[in-house]
């Protein structure tokens, strides 16, 4: 379809504002529910960026790139791809807790990411910035941009990441920009708060990049990827034409069937040394962040090294991993550097590390502060409470992270296309998954901080394990067609064969004459005495059932406590429910009630500043309500 | 899953009767299996025998079962009438909670009504009203009950059950951190502290949880001064064996009885004397301990003969520490011989035989009781029924976190245990959430990789 600009009759069924890991996501997912889609960006060859560190996964995140695969997104398949090295986090603990992370090169990342969205049909990408809403009766029905040309559509996604008023911060020299280097939105913050929608600020930084041939690397402890790279997408219910979707496609039909599973560089670990606290010490006071000049909250998890140096002062050294941006530069990531001190200290700090003595800065450290939209105001489907058709996905949410981005993005691409095409909206639970915890908090919670998934955050961790999304999700993938039906079959099948071979292991008697089932627990068994049939089943079948013997006790009472969580989660709350003036409900609550507008008892009962007995006496007026209209 | 939920239904304290409400699908199995009532007719009354969990007996109940759909609640239920002695109530609620019941929040009963459809619609609002009065009166008792140690001490167990969480959490989550290796030690001093806090706290609450125990009253005294016959006049029948001749009474009995307001366990005891024969030794050492037990003393004395100048200093060192009465007996016999037996004492002369003073005695009896109950209540560590309930279950989950702990199963197994621990502490000092433990987590550890 050619571009329909100023186009009222709404040709688009969805309009995605930025092409960021959350508005790739939701521009694939949206035209694979067969939706007309519009992707607009400020910058073509900045498409599915990696801002901050070169890698996707890791804690929590990895599981959650995991879940995307299983949902039909494209963030797994393009980190393996693209991937430079990958470990396995946590192989000393159990499987429960461990998670895939890779060092990606940076550059292909984007450039197989754009040429997935080249490649989707249903899709147009466009180069324009979005500067305004289109708004009739609370309805958002299009965007203009700042060309001139409005675009009109059913559903708007906004995936505008730290843009929103975006500055950036090097000492005292405050700069426009939503990324070192690009450009800010100005237009569309104010239009939000014109519309009534809230915005806040929060903060955040990235660490200088170094020249690779002016570090030494000798002496430098190095961290070297596993032989055997556990990969983020599911291959075994794929077929050949799935996994290489992209590539097969491509004009220039590339071979790249030998691409996956590299392990190209090394990473290498130095430390700041007594100079460098020194240092850090001494200029404080030219810090933005000491200052009081950025008023953004920022993450915890992730602090400026001023703040390590202050807050953890019996500490005589701090960590600093060295990571390659990619195989075709020489640019180096310095994880744990992160600062907004003038760029001539930055210099000096730079020098006091080990190994870093002569090393030449390419692009300073920097911290960025920006709006973002506390998603409180979201429904659990990512849509506007306050303009209808209007969807938010990614760090305009108050997140953090690219996988967090692109889960959010996913899901509001699939609720985008299917608003516009009138078909039931999509969500996730809780108790099904890190993508339901992920937006269940940023819409019953909200955020205090950039957000970003701990494995904390999960009650039930355990269901949670990255082998087990494909067969989490399949009755999701399934409803939803989110999947292709060969797909669906191949994971429907496995999960009959992991049912299958569970009970089989508990009767089959092992060499020791125990079954092999008690032979897994007691560890007194390796896998090569399995039985061949069992031994030759898919990776994902096998892992998924060892992992089911070796947790099964504690699997069973998580999954008891999820199905508790789940009927708490019950009783729907009508989506017209007045909290005002009910007697027996604190103003407290019918405050936090009113704003967050849960759409059920479970979800308000999670909801800080409320009750048990709120709940209580919520459970009574919604009874009464759903009895006085049925 | 639906809990059954149980409840007292008549005020607490002593009364004719009191009814124990249970509502949930558990009604049908409590009644066969504690009250041997198989298939249970509704709306029928039967007499019957309370069995604890254990096979004790507890006491002849009457029974009422309520089918599903036309009871108060909407639910299964059962209303069992005890007698009215609150230390059985007790019991029953306890044995109940532990046959996989759990206590009613406030107002629960009416608000299940409520949703199954047994209360008209235009009560909700009254409802509504109740349980949030409900609500904050008794979190009020509960914020009145914790000034002071009790929640200083409830503070410091959720603090570090958070900081022993966050420890673990921080290794889990952030492996890649710079973090100290992983020690398991101490973690597991911890744990130790927290467990010593939770039992010490469970042993106090037991010492001095006077209202919901009966207030022992131990009877003291010579051979023969008269300990058995004010036995019997003051629970008004006779049990115990009279004789004039001294050391009638070996054993130690115990009866219950009603002085005021107050439900007291009145134990008469052998007369402590220097003897040779071994059976009256044997009740001499039984007194000795029901004297260390007692809450009050009744120090009887023969008023009509002197007290051995040797054995009054030696008792009256006995008694040192506790509260006592000196009752002097027998006045109509004789005068005052103990006269100026022990200064500032608090003192009542009786006739058993005439029953002269017996009233007064009385009087004294429950003024003493509630000084003692009085200054108990002032305690700082006065824990009611609910929150006694909530910190042992506290301590069960503890005790599983540390067997796993000892068992080397992987931390992410058995974090739970914590949060569930976490939790019920909580619901006495307020909740804390996963968001209080990253607090700590990121005040302890330097994340930031």
């Amino acid at each position: 379809m050619p571009l329909k600009v100023d186009n009222h009759d709404l040709p688009y069924d969805v309009i995605v504002c930025g092409a960021g890991h959350a508005g790739c996501e939701a521009a694939l997912a949206a035209s694979k529910q067969d939706a007309e889609v519009l992707l607009l960006t400020g910058n073509l060859d900045t498409i599915a960026q990696m801002s901050c560190n070169p890698a996707i996964g890791g804690q929590g995140k990895g599981q959650i790139v995991r879940e995307i695969d299983a949902l039909g997104g494209e963030m797994g398949l393009n980190t393996d791809f693209t991937a430079i090295q990958f470990k396995l986090l946590n192989t000393s603990k159990g499987k429960a807790v461990q998670a895939p992370r890779a060092q990606c090169d940076k550059k292909s990342y984007q450039l197989r990411m754009k040429h997935v969205l080249e490649q989707q049909s249903n899709l147009t990408i466009f180069q324009a910035m979005v500067d305004g809403l289109i708004v009739e009766d609370k309805n958002c029905k299009g965007v203009t941009t700042t060309m001139g040309l409005p675009f009109y559509g059913k559903s708007i996604i906004v995936t505008t990441g730290t843009f929103l008023q975006a500055s950036t911060h090097i000492g005292e020299k405050k700069a426009e920009g939503g990324r070192l280097g690009d450009h800010v939105s100005k237009g569309l913050s104010a239009h939000f708060i014109k519309h009534g929608i809230e915005l806040k600020r929060f903060k955040t930084g990235t660490p200088p990049r170094l020249l690779g041939r002016t570090i030494n690397f000798r002496g430098l402890e190095t961290q070297e990827g596993d032989c055997l790279p556990t990969k983020f997408a599911f291959y075994d219910s794929r077929s050949e034409k799935e996994t290489f979707h992209v590539e097969h496609n491509a004009r220039w039909s590339k071979d790249c069937t030998n691409i996956l599973g590299q392990n190209l560089i090394k990473c290498f670990i130095t430390q700041t040394s007594p100079k460098s606290h020194e240092l850090i010490s001494n200029n404080l006071h030219l810090s933005p962040l000491y200052k009081g000049e950025i008023l953004g909250i920022g993450p915890r998890y992730c602090p400026s090294i001023e703040d390590k140096v202050v807050r953890f002062c019996s500490k005589e050294s701090h960590r600093i991993h060295l990571e390659p941006e990619g195989v075709n530069c020489d640019e180096w990531y310095i994880n744990g550097l992160s600062t907004c001190l003038p760029f001539h200290i930055q210099q000096q700090l730079v020098q006091s590390i080990p190994g870093l003595e002569k090393a030449i800065i390419t692009r300073p450290a920097y911290a960025v502060e920006y709006d973002y939209a506390p998603p409180t105001q979201l429904t659990p489907n990512l849509e506007s409470q306050i303009l209808s058709n209007l969807f938010f996905a990614g760090q305009i949410n108050g997140t953090s992270g690219y996988e967090e981005a692109a889960a959010q993005g996913l899901i509001a691409g699939i609720n985008a296309s299917r608003k516009a095409l009138n078909k039931n909206l999509f969500s996730i639970e809780r108790s099904e998954g890190y993508i339901g915890v992920l937006i269940d908090d940023l819409t019953t919670k909200g955020v205090s901080e950039p957000y970003r998934m701990f494995t904390s955050r999960a009650e039930h961790r355990l269901l949670f394990n990255y082998g087990s999304a494909e067969f989490r999700y399949l009755h999701k993938s399934l409803d939803y067609k989110l999947l292709s039906q060969s797909r669906i079959e191949n994971i429907r099948k496995y999960l009959d064969l992991v049912v299958h071979w569970f009970e089989k292991l508990s009767k089959l008697k092992g060499p020791s004459g125990k079954t092999f089932t008690q032979e897994l627990k007691s560890k007194s068994n390796h896998y090569e005495t399995l039985p061949a049939d069992f031994q030759s089943l898919p990776k994902s079948v096998t892992d998924e059932v060892i992992y089911r013997i070796l947790y099964d006790g504690y699997l069973q009472r998580e999954i008891n406590s999820a199905k508790i969580l789940k009927s708490c989660n019950g009783m729907n709350i009508p989506n017209d429910f007045q909290y005002n003036d009910l007697p027996g409900l604190r103003k407290e609550s019918i405050e936090k009630l009113s704003q967050i507008k849960p759409t059920t008892l479970g979800q308000a009962s999670r909801i800080s500043g409320v009750n048990p007995s709120d709940i209580t006496v919520l459970q009574i007026y919604i009874n009464r309500f759903q009895k006085k209209f049925k | 899953m639906i809990d059954t939920i149980i409840a007292q239904a008549t005020p607490s304290g002593e009364s004719a009767i009191s009814v124990i409400r249970v509502s949930g699908p558990l009604c049908h199995k409590i009644a066969k299996n504690a009250c041997n009532y198989e298939n249970i007719s509704p709306r029928i009354s039967k007499l019957t025998n309370y069995h604890g969990i254990d096979g004790k007996h507890l006491d002849q109940v009457i029974i009422t079962y309520f089918k599903k759909g036309y009871s108060y609640t909407g639910q299964d239920s059962l209303e069992i009438s005890l007698h009215g002695n609150p230390l059985l109530s007790e019991l029953v609620c306890e044995d109940l909670l532990k046959r996989g019941c759990r206590l009613a929040l406030p107002g629960e009963f009416t608000k299940l009504a409520f949703i199954n459809g047994k209360i008209d619609l235009s009560q909700a609002e009254s409802v509504a009203q109740i349980i949030s009065a409900k609500n904050e009166i008794s979190l009020l008792a509960a914020q009145r009950n914790l000034k002071g140690g009790l929640s200083k001490i409830l503070l410091r167990i959720q603090e570090q059950i958070l900081i022993l969480q966050a420890s673990i959490e921080a290794h889990i989550d952030f492996p890649e951190d710079d973090l100290d290796t992983e020690d398991k030690t101490e973690q597991s001093n911890l744990t130790n502290t927290i467990l010593q806090e939770l039992k010490d706290l469970i042993k106090q609450a037991s010492r001095t949880h006077l209202l919901q125990k009966n207030i022992r009253v131990c009877l003291f005294g010579l051979p023969n001064a008269g300990k058995s016959s004010l036995f019997n006049e003051m629970i008004g029948k006779k049990r115990a064996l009279v004789h004039e001749k001294a050391g009638t009474t070996r054993d130690y009995l115990e009866e219950e009885l009603k002085i005021g307001k107050y439900w007291i366990t009145l134990i008469d005891t052998a007369g402590i004397h220097n003897t040779k024969n071994e059976i009256e030794m044997l009740g001499v050492e039984l007194s000795n301990q029901q004297i260390c037990d007692a809450d009050i003393i009744l120090w009887v004395v023969d008023d009509s003969v002197p007290y051995p100048t040797k054995l009054l200093h030696k008792h009256a060192c006995m008694l040192k520490d506790k509260i006592y009465i000196l009752v002097k007996n027998k006045i109509d016999v004789g005068s005052s011989q103990c006269k100026a037996l022990i200064s500032g004492a608090s003192i009542q002369k009786i006739s058993c035989e005439k029953k002269i003073g017996l009233n007064e005695l009385e009087d004294l009896v429950e003024q003493k009781i509630s000084q003692l109950v009085g200054n108990e209540t002032d305690n700082d560590l006065f824990i009611g029924k609910r929150h006694a309930y909530l910190i042992k279950q506290c301590l069960h989950e503890m005790n599983e976190f540390q067997k796993g702990l000892k068992k080397e199963i992987g931390f992410e197994m058995i974090t739970y245990h914590l949060v569930n621990a976490r939790d019920y502490i909580g619901e006495m000092i307020g909740l804390k959430t996963n968001e209080n433990m990253l607090d700590k987590l990121f005040g302890q550890f330097c994340i930031g990789k």
